[in-house]
């Protein structure tokens, strides 16, 4: 039985997220902070192409061999000392986690940013067993106190003003209202330094497993994920299956790729490869150590030859911060987990909900996201199949209606046919003259903002461009004589 | 129940791969891993840690270049009276060994936690002092091999840094310290000699979660401080 919370209506929560002028300050800001910060970093590293390609290509080899690979790991890490575990689904996962919570006594957990423990709505399930869990990233700490969820995935609570956060922190914590970042994060620091040094069990997630060593590889800026699993007796890692580079040695292209498109940062502040529980010299470090692998519809990802490059995501982030979409309305639109480009081609994929099948419609397809994704995920392609998957009813979506499908045989007839295509551009020019929008009129961007019924459902949600007044045919005739002119002078 | 996931995992991505060999197969062949020998240049120790210098400040640490042990004491002394703390936590490294780092502070009034204390000691203590094994010039980073000699929680707990780097321990860029490692550590026979930690560690603690703000010190130390060391090359 499926137990999400998750509710997804992209149109209804995008209109919202649009209207909001506060969100969407934030939002540019950013992006564009990120984009640029990757662009740079991008820029310095001459050997960019060729490593990007070649983690593609380890990428690929690694899911067409997953089911050696996720065994090998399971080897390297019961050599190691530490436990593996295989959960189905996100319900699976989140029992396993619970269960050995509760066989050790666990009271108090603390948490390190991962978006597979959103994707199976851990912290739920934690409280629902009587468990304490904070979360210790403190974007993730301030949503958390909010009751919200990450609208980022590198920057949870981009969506919050300070303002806002000092509001939060002294209904919430019982503090002064401060306003400087510095004070909040110190507040935080505090209160969240005793959770540390009392947890029981610190869960964390995993950027890369590597089989050939059983080693888990966690990448953060805070400090917090050293905490999480160096200070309570047991860490929990929950990673999800297609999380696999093979070699140790691999781990430096893709530490590379996914920190540089992420931050623009050389390295992050702190990159933690961890191999099983503390030495049995060691005089610190957990005593436990368990690796949950995760599936949830990963293995039905990987079944479908177009969507199957879906896997080979490093969740940096960096299509978000370019996606038209994504900068207009934010992470909370898609659900809440993985949001952006990335969330509209594996949320539909990896969650039988309703409303997901809007996702993959969530974007132009300009390919923007292509172009900035680290490992070459071709999103236009992998988008275009989701949906021909949807209008086909092969996923569990609805089929759309008779008209539609007429509507969209008649498109197809009249492009196909330019005579006939020209005619009706001709008479679509005149007809539509009541409904165009007075502002951009004139030079030519004109918007309809609402046609009559049986036109209405498509305007309902977007503007329909106004019929130029010229085709771009004539347009292309014309600039040619001008050209043909210019180039007889001379 | 766990066996019982698991193999229907492994099912579910065979019959994805449309592969129905039952069982494991053989041993795959990986493409190669990328070879950064394009990036190779014969860099001498000099410009290597005038790099280093260069990277840590730029990731708002601190970094030096020290000469002798005196200098180094003198500095460590001047880091307790600017943060006005008398305690520290540190590492058995041999070098700090041999300068007899923690006799010369623990003369000077200075409490020394060592290896073995436990967490909220370690928490309670004004700095931590431990020797990198490695460090890359390229971004600034220093690479913490945990032993029982190097707790994970000295460079991580107390709220400065102070860490010493052999100046033949520096390397280039990610892809000389992974060759490094993987020449080292990976391949040890015995698990307990794989260390259970390897921490890289670019700058000091930091968040922008607040409005992008960058603010230093969240939960790891708020200042990091570099000491380079060693015979000039």
């Amino acid at each position: 039985m499926p137990s999400h919370t998750f509710q997804i209506d992209f149109k209804r929560s995008s209109k919202v997220a649009v209207a909001d002028k506060k969100l969407k300050r934030a939002l540019v800001s950013a992006t564009d902070r990120f984009r640029a910060q990757r662009s740079l970093a991008v820029e310095g590293t001459q050997e960019w192409e060729e490593i990007k390609t070649r983690a593609r290509e380890i990428k690929e080899h690694v899911i067409d061999n997953l089911d050696f690979y996720l065994e090998k790991l399971e080897e390297s890490i019961t050599k190691a000392g530490g436990v593996v575990h295989w959960a189905r689904d996100g319900e699976e996962a989140a029992n396993i986690i619970t269960a050995i919570a509760a066989e050790r006594g666990v009271k108090s957990v603390v948490k390190s940013k991962s978006m597979a423990t959103e994707e199976i709505e851990l912290n739920n399930a934690f409280e629902r067993n009587g468990i304490k869990v904070v979360e210790t990233d403190l974007g993730e700490y301030i949503i958390q106190l909010a009751g919200e969820r990450p609208s980022h995935i590198l920057a949870p609570a981009i969506h919050k003003t300070r303002d806002d956060i000092s509001k939060l922190f002294s209904r919430k914590l019982g503090v002064p209202y401060y306003e400087e970042p510095e004070e909040l994060t110190g507040i935080a620091r505090d209160k969240l330094r005793e959770e540390f040094l009392n947890a029981d069990m610190g869960v964390s997630g995993v950027n890369f497993a590597v089989p050939e060593t059983g080693t888990i590889v966690v990448v953060e800026n805070e400090g917090n994920a050293c905490l999480c699993t160096t200070l309570p007796r047991v860490h929990v890692a929950l990673m999800g299956m297609e999380k696999v580079v093979p070699r140790f040695e691999d781990l430096s292209i893709f530490l590379n790729l996914l920190i540089k498109s992420a931050t623009g940062q050389k390295l992050s502040t702190y990159v933690s490869f961890i191999t099983g529980p503390k030495n049995i010299l060691d005089n610190d470090g957990p005593e436990e150590f368990h690796l949950v692998i995760l599936d949830n519809g990963r293995s039905k990802i990987l079944a479908d030859e177009v969507t199957r490059q879906s896997l080979y995501c490093l969740r940096c982030g960096a299509c978000l911060n370019v996606c038209p979409v994504y900068r207009q309305v934010g992470g909370h639109a898609y659900g809440g987990v993985y949001s952006g480009p990335i969330g509209a081609i594996i949320m539909p994929q990896l969650m039988d909900l309703k409303g997901v099948y809007e996702l993959p419609y969530a974007s132009s397809l300009c390919g923007a996201c292509k172009e900035v994704c680290p490992v070459n995920i071709d999103f236009p392609k992998v988008l275009l199949k989701l949906r021909s998957d949807f209008v086909k009813g092969r996923e569990k979506g609805r089929r759309p209606g008779l008209s539609e499908r007429m509507a969209i045989k008649l498109w197809r007839y009249a492009m196909e046919h330019r005579r006939l295509y020209e005619f009706i551009s001709r008479i679509a020019y005149f007809a539509q003259m009541p409904f165009v929008e007075r502002k951009g009129r004139r030079n030519g961007h004109g918007r309809i903002g609402s046609l009559p019924f049986p036109f209405s459902n498509w305007t309902r949600d977007r503007d329909f461009p106004a019929v130029a007044k010229k085709t771009f045919r004539n347009r292309w005739r014309e600039l040619e004589n001008e050209n043909g002119d210019s180039e007889d002078k001379l | 129940m766990s066996r019982e996931a698991k193999d229907v995992i492994l099912a579910s991505i065979r019959r994805g791969l449309k592969r129905f060999e039952k069982g494991r197969g053989e041993s795959p062949a990986p493409p190669p891993t990328w070879n950064a020998g394009s990036l190779k240049h014969s860099y001498d120790e000099d410009s290597l840690t005038r790099e280093f210098v260069e990277e840590v400040i730029k990731v708002k640490g601190h970094a030096e270049v020290t000469d002798s042990g005196e200098e180094i004491l003198s500095f460590a002394l001047g880091l307790f009276e600017e943060y006005g703390t008398n305690s520290c936590a540190m590492a058995d490294g041999d070098f700090l060994e041999s300068l007899s780092l923690a006799e010369h502070l623990e003369s000077k009034g200075i409490g020394v936690v060592r290896p073995g204390s436990g967490d909220s000691v370690v928490a309670d203590a004004g700095i931590g002092i431990t020797e990198a094994d490695y460090a890359i010039s390229d971004s600034g980073t220093l690479v913490l091999l945990t032993n029982e000699n190097n707790p994970r929680s000295f460079s991580l707990l107390p709220p400065v840094h102070l860490a010493i780097v052999k100046r033949s321990a520096i390397v280039h860029n990610i892809y000389d310290v992974m060759e490094e490692l993987n020449s080292s550590v990976v391949k040890y026979e015995h698990p307990d000699q794989f260390p259970s930690c390897i921490t890289f560690i670019t700058g000091p603690s930091r968040t922008a979660d607040i409005e992008l703000n960058l603010t230093l010190g969240v939960h790891g130390p708020k200042a990091l401080y570099v000491l380079v060391y060693g015979d000039k090359g």
